[in-house]
């Protein structure tokens, strides 16, 4: 559809539009403005929007413990070390699902995949909460990094066999005819051209694994804890501490927030393209 | 440089398609051999198998005299060119050119050389730093040429590489692509569905249809003698003239009896079929209005001009046989609103020269050299001359 | 070209069928975590003690009647959306991305924020309602009110992934279609209700499904905002299996309750083979 229709009808959509997104933003707002104000504001009535005297107490709170800076450092360690696995695992097996219809175990994977996405982790943690203690792998990083990397693979391997599945078949046609072995097609021309698509992929896993609440906050003792299960933290306090809950929940959401306006049309093409390829 | 040869290859999908049914095929060493067909009869098909990208269900192929079914394409050293090319997007075109080098192990300064070598034979020296997505069509077109030269494999493998192209660029592509290949020397198996490509570009022509080998022949013996209707039909533009006759052999040699005409037919084994009913077809470069009586070695064809086209360089009569009852589609003559489909009431074409007069309701006097008459058998399609 | 798969073979071996093998086992014991007395087989106690009770159906009710409302909420607002960006006015792309930011934020941090946001004395909402005129709500105090406030959160975090795979089909459709209808006069309403949605059935099937999906496996907002509270009007299934199984340690109760959820949400899991199989083809 064009940009047709009435004036009118033009500003009611900017108007619905406008309300949505301030309903959409409000909160971070609302997260961020909390995290730099002092107690009397934060329980101000009616509450301070704008004019308040803005602190960095809350920030500073943080900072001061080692604790804090740990966390966030385990928490990109592990981030960062599960997408890898994820992101290459998931290529490699998203890249058999697109090219070959038939192979021994396809349809095992697919059913397989759909059921680690569909289930609801409890069903999992439960056990694998007794597994992982029983090895004495609680509060690890990699039985973390680990379970990231799997629960995050079944949604790795659909976006990437969308990516895949736009490289023309003829491409790697051409570089068998022309000597390549089936590790050089997949290494010389397969990742090349895919890498797009592995960055958008990296990004979304990355996301998630980010945001995991369930898995640490089982499995993650002092050692290996995540920004998430430091920040619910503060609720199992008798005293709500909301003005340093607030700003570590800015620290958590913040650079989401800038890299998602950063790369914005990518993540929009990125997820699309696994939802048209329907 | 080698032979290819099929021996007997079969390919049925697994959805039950019978792709290519029990193909056997010679290329000898340093032909140039077009595989042409309708779309869909097979011809990719065919292609891939020769160049390991699809294994056949069943029958032999050998590239120089080694049969090679469980040999995976990278080790068949053949270069395939692909319809839309496939280049490699990520690379340069000097990387594109190079890749199939590097994958043998040679060295970058060697690959340097002779991909710059390709690319002044293509005249593409100028564009080696470009990507793919900074070229236009023939140029891309060139450089997928290029990188199947640089290799010097046993065979080319082309699959419909001027189908992009427009028109222009295809006949001067066309040109370019046999003159290489002449000079090269290296065997190839050049597929289209385009007859005037695979009649200007071949040594020999392989004419398919639905997955079977029709006929192989040079392009002058596939036109001058097609093995079968279906042949006849395909090669030749305006296609060859076909009607619906009998043989009778009478006390004045043997006659083809189409409508209430009788024509006569070269020598042949006319005997043995007497009473058969056949397809005759002649060519419409064949026919020449005459007057008065004909030449001998020559039969009279009286046709109904229904309408004409002025080309130019030649005037296109489009008429009926006289007194040829067989209905022409659903427009036949005698239906109403006839005048207004003049094509589909017309059974016969006729190249004339440009200055003839026709109208509609004229009658016209052709001739037909005896041997241009064409006749097949009406059951099995075979051309029954031999 | 199987062995491409191999990673991830291994890793959903180990960390998915061995766990779920394990799961089975442990259901059918009286393992505790913490305790000294070693667990022991206990056949199907731990079903008919927990599974066959009105705990676990009225935690399977808790859990559907949030999706449902979640559904009612995300899809009228997410397609309503996908539609007024698909007009491509002018700033659609800054409203995209306000729009899309809180599919990806940090549920944990969400629900914090939203249950400062909802607070019945101090909370921002509650203050708009007074001043708006109307009454103040109990938010997180209150059975319904509390179901209602879980299926918001979620909901305004998952609308932009109901509107990005709503604008991702509408931006596939033909135009055509649309033209025709309105050439032959259609209100824009209809040529919605006629064509564009009928275009869109199948996308938005598929959405459906992933959301259903992940509505039964919402956990961490709810952990956040209410703990399954008050009473247990919001512990859902995955929130009865955590409070048995890592509150109440009782592992083996808790891997029988995590074998029936497994159990009851297995049509969804055919629903969505089926509907990725239909879609290869
Ligand atoms: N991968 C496949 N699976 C199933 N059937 C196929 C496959 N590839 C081709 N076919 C079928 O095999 C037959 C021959 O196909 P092929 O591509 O060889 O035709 P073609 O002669 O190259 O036609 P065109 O001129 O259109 O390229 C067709 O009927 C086609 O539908
Ligand atoms: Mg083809």
């Amino acid at each position: 559809m064009s940009a047709r229709g009435s004036r009118a009808g033009r500003w009611l959509s900017v108007g619905l539009l406008t309300v949505a997104s301030a309903a959409a933003l409000f909160p971070v707002f609302w997260t961020i403005s909390t995290s730099v104000k002092n107690r009397v504001d934060t329980f101000a009535n009616p509450p301070k929007f704008v004019r308040f005297a803005p602190t960095a107490k809350n920030y500073r709170k943080l900072f001061d413990s080692p604790d804090f800076w740990r966390i966030y450092g385990d928490t990109i360690s592990i981030t960062l070390a599960s997408t890898a696995l994820c992101v290459l695992a998931g290529t490699m097996a998203a890249y058999a699902l697109a090219r070959h219809r038939r192979f021994p175990g396809r349809r095992p994977l697919e059913a397989t995949l759909v059921l680690v996405r569909a289930m609801p982790g409890m069903v999992l943690m439960i056990p694998i909460y007794q597994i992982v203690t029983r090895l004495d792998l609680y509060d690890n990083r990699w039985a973390m990094i680990l379970i990231y990397a799997t629960i995050n693979l079944p949604f790795a391997i659909w976006l990437m066999s969308g990516f895949i599945e736009q490289i023309p078949v003829e491409v790697e046609e051409s570089a068998r005819t022309d000597g390549a072995s089936p590790v050089r097609v997949f290494w010389n021309i397969i990742l090349p051209l895919a890498a797009p698509g592995i960055a958008a992929t990296s990004i979304f896993v990355a996301l998630l694994a980010w945001n995991e609440f369930l898995v640490p906050v089982l499995l993650a003792g002092q050692h290996s804890k995540t920004l998430p299960v430091y920040i619910s933290g503060f609720i199992s306090n008798r005293t709500l501490d909301w003005g340093p809950m607030a700003a570590a929940s800015a620290l958590a959401i913040v650079p989401i927030a800038v890299f998602t306006a950063l790369i914005q049309r990518r993540l929009v093409g990125g997820l699309s393209s696994g939802a048209v390829k329907e | 440089m080698a032979s290819i040869s099929l021996r007997n290859v079969t390919k049925a999908f697994e959805n039950g398609s019978l792709a290519v049914d029990h193909l056997s095929l010679e290329v000898t060493d340093g032909e140039f051999m077009v595989l042409v067909g309708p779309s869909g009869c097979g011809k990719s098909t065919s292609l891939r198998m020769v160049a390991g990208l699809e294994d056949p269900t069943d029958g032999e192929i050998a590239i120089g005299g080694q049969v090679v079914n469980d040999v995976p394409s990278r080790r068949r050293d053949i270069a395939m060119v692909f319809q839309n090319y496939a280049l490699y997007p990520h690379m340069s075109v000097l990387d594109n050119l190079g890749f199939g080098l590097r994958m043998q192990g040679i060295t970058r300064a060697d690959r340097e050389r002779r991909a710059r070598d390709a690319a002044e034979v293509l005249g593409i020296g100028d564009l080696l730093g470009r990507r793919p997505k900074q070229l236009s069509g023939g140029q891309r077109q060139r450089v997928a040429m290029g990188r199947a030269i640089v290799r010097h494999p046993q065979a080319f493998l082309m699959d419909e590489p001027l189908s992009n192209l427009d028109a222009k660029l295809r006949v001067q592509m066309r040109a370019e692509i046999a003159a290489l290949q002449r000079r090269l020397g290296t065997t190839t198996l050049y597929v289209t569905h385009d007859q005037v490509e695979a009649m200007t570009m071949a040594d020999r022509v392989a004419v398919m249809h639905r997955g079977v080998l029709q006929q192989i022949a040079t392009p002058t013996d596939l036109y001058e003698r097609p093995a079968n209707l279906f042949v006849a039909g395909f090669i030749g533009s305006p296609p060859m003239n076909l009607f619906d006759g009998c043989i009778r052999c009478g006390s004045d040699g043997p006659l083809a009896g189409v409508g209430d005409q009788w024509w006569q037919l070269p020598p042949g084994p006319w005997e043995a079929m007497d009473g058969r009913s056949v397809v005759v077809g002649m060519r419409p470069e064949d026919l020449t209005v005459v007057e008065g009586s004909t030449a001998p070695g020559s039969t009279t064809v009286e046709v109904d001009v229904v309408t004409a086209e002025q080309l130019g360089s030649d005037l296109m009569v489009y008429g009926r046989v006289a007194g040829d009852p067989s209905p022409i589609g659903p427009g036949g003559s005698g239906t109403p609103g006839a005048e207004l489909r003049p094509l589909e009431a017309s059974s016969l074409i006729a190249r004339c020269p440009p200055r003839l007069r026709a109208t509609r309701g004229d009658r016209l006097r052709m001739s037909v050299p005896t041997e241009r008459l064409h006749v097949f058998d009406r059951q099995s399609g075979e051309n029954l001359a031999g | 070209m199987a062995i491409l798969t191999l990673p991830s073979w291994l890793m959903l071996i180990a960390l998915f069928a061995v766990p779920l093998v394990v799961g089975v086992y442990l259901s059918t014991r009286s393992d505790k975590i913490g305790s000294f007395v070693p667990g022991r087989a206990v056949g199907l106690d731990n079903y008919r003690r927990d599974v066959f009770q009105p705990g676990f159906t009225g935690a399977l009710t808790v859990t559907l009647v949030i999706t449902a409302i979640g559904l009612l909420i995300q899809f009228p607002i997410g397609v309503g959306l996908a539609l007024l960006l698909h007009r491509n006015l002018r700033g659609s792309a800054v409203f995209r991305t306000a729009l899309l930011l809180p599919m990806l934020l940090t549920p944990v941090a969400v629900g914090l924020m939203w249950r400062f946001m909802l607070d019945s004395d101090l909370g921002v909402i509650n203050w708009l309602l007074d001043t708006v005129g109307l009454s103040r709500i109990g938010w997180l105090g209150e059975k319904w009110a509390a179901r209602v406030a879980i299926a918001l959160v979620d909901s305004w975090q998952s609308i932009p992934f109901v509107m990005l795979m709503t604008l991702a089909a509408l931006s596939s459709l033909p135009e055509s279609p649309h033209e025709a209808a309105r050439v032959d006069g259609a209100s824009a309403w209809r040529v919605f209700r006629f064509v564009t949605l009928p275009m869109l059935r199948p996308v938005l099937y598929i959405t459906v499904m992933i959301r259903v999906v992940d509505s039964l496996k919402l956990f961490d907002i709810i952990f956040i905002l209410t703990k399954g509270g008050p009473g247990k009007a919001t512990e859902t299934m995955g929130l009865q299996a955590y409070n048995v199984g890592f509150v109440a340690l009782q592992t083996g109760r808790a891997a029988a309750l995590g074998v029936a959820v497994a159990a009851v949400t297995l049509p969804a899991y055919v629903l969505w083979l089926r509907a990725q199989r239909a879609s290869q083809r």
